[in-house]
């Protein structure tokens, strides 16, 4: 479904954070990227969702590449959620405003109510509230609340249990459990493999 | 597309009016310094008006400019922007609408004070209105694209130093409206020539902002 060949990058010539990875996710799996903090897991990821050129290598998505024809990439979009440690939550906004601001740059339309959303995301009561008075892992629950508003086959989720609580990991394990079982994909970094137990899951391991 | 980003933007200027604000307020706070510093010499005030009310105009244009995308950056909206299948200029395009619409419109409704503060002449004064609208484009769309490229950097010099220079036509064509219909010459050659300036930037930019702003997204 998704996979990257050769995919290398670096910020500058003498230290490459990224040389030769090859990998593929296919329909009803989960792939954990695992590393310490600095190994370059966010930059795998962004790569992967093409928001940083690769020094070499692509990304392929249902086979082709997605630099190649702007009609591929947007189709890639179209199937992709991407949550980064940036994500994508304006502060000065509800968590509904938020969504709504989300579904501006989605094609798709909403396969559930907003207020559903956020209501299996644990923010029913704060779902008008700016977000600037919410906590972090809140605020994070408001961002992925975008998984379950808008249909995505691939999910790339860069460490998406920081700041979350035991109950919203569970809640989140469960979502991209539910998610692989309907045929799609997710991409989850995070520090080591055993942090978590997913269903279906390979892991990669960043140096 | 379009309407959603523009309605996101609308609310964020409604949760936080200083941002628009502050460089409506620098526009007027011009025009008042300069009535008192040259007020005791009114046909002085009345021949350099224009030019002040549109250096002040450029000037507290540049005010609002540094914050185009750098909330969204941080906030990592721009990045859903560009992973999305919806063209990255229609979002551009309405970044730029509401930043006019914020900053350009508020000019025009505080130009009859500056009129008034600058003793501008009533033969300018159609004009000036005229003029305003065009310019404002075209400095809202240059805003934008040095926002884009200054994305990131955390120097605050670079984007005044950077747009300025191409400012300068603006500057040149809008004082030029304004001085022929002082004159009592005819308008339609100015006016054109701004009106086909910020047409012509408003074919082209958006595109070159969006590639920008693809290109620096993740970093």
């Amino acid at each position: 479904m998704l996979e990257c060949r050769g995919l290398g990058f670096s910020r500058t010539p003498q230290q490459p954070i990224l040389a030769d990875v090859c990998l593929q996710v296919s329909a009803g799996q989960v792939l954990k990227v695992v590393g310490a903090n600095g190994s370059g897991k966010t930059t795998l990821l962004k790569l992967l969702c093409g928001l940083l050129p690769a020094d070499s290598g692509g990304v392929y998505w249902q086979g082709e590449d997605i630099a190649n024809a702007p009609d591929t990439r947007d189709d890639f979009y179209d199937a992709l959620h991407y949550v980064g440690h940036r994500n994508g939550v304006a502060d000065a906004l509800t968590p509904l405003e938020n969504l709504q601001a989300i579904a501006a740059a989605r094609t798709a339309p909403a396969r559930q109510p907003f207020g559903d959303a956020l209501q299996a995301a644990g923010l029913a009561a704060e779902q008008n509230r700016l977000c600037e008075t919410l906590s972090s892992g809140q605020k994070r629950r408001a961002a992925l609340a975008r998984l379950r508003a808008f249909p995505a086959q691939a999910w790339v989720l860069d460490e998406p249990n920081a700041s979350l609580d035991q109950t919203a990991k569970a809640m989140l394990a469960d979502w991209i459990a539910e998610h692989t079982q309907a045929g799609g994909c997710a991409v989850v970094s995070m520090h080591h493999r055993d942090d978590w137990q997913l269903e279906n899951a390979q892991h990669y391991h960043c140096h | 597309m379009f309407w959603g980003v523009v309605r996101r933007e609308l609310r964020l200027a409604y949760r936080r009016p200083f941002v628009w604000l502050t460089p409506l307020f620098f526009f007027v706070l011009v025009g008042v310094v300069f009535s008192i510093a040259v007020g005791a010499y009114p046909s002085t005030l009345r021949q350099i008006a224009i030019g002040v009310i549109w250096t002040a105009a450029l000037l507290s244009g540049l005010l609002a400019s540094d914050s185009l995308f750098r909330d969204d950056f941080a906030s990592g909206y721009l990045e859903q922007a560009v992973a999305s299948s919806q063209p990255l200029f229609i979002f551009v395009c309405a970044k730029v609408f509401v930043h006019w619409l914020l900053t350009g419109v508020p000019l025009l409704a505080a130009t009859p004070l500056m009129s008034a503060l600058l003793n501008l002449s009533p033969q300018a004064f159609p004009a000036l209105l005229l003029s305003i609208p065009f310019g404002t484009i075209v400095l809202s769309l240059l805003a934008a694209f040095g926002a884009a490229l200054t994305l990131g950097q955390n120097q605050a010099l670079l984007l005044p130093l950077l747009i300025l220079p191409f400012c300068l036509p603006v500057l040149i064509f809008a004082v030029s409206i304004a001085d022929s219909a002082a004159a009592g010459m005819p308008l339609a050659a100015p006016v054109s020539l701004l009106a086909a300036l910020a047409l012509f930037l408003l074919t082209v930019l958006p595109f070159a902002i969006a590639s920008v702003l693809r290109s620096r997204a993740g970093a």
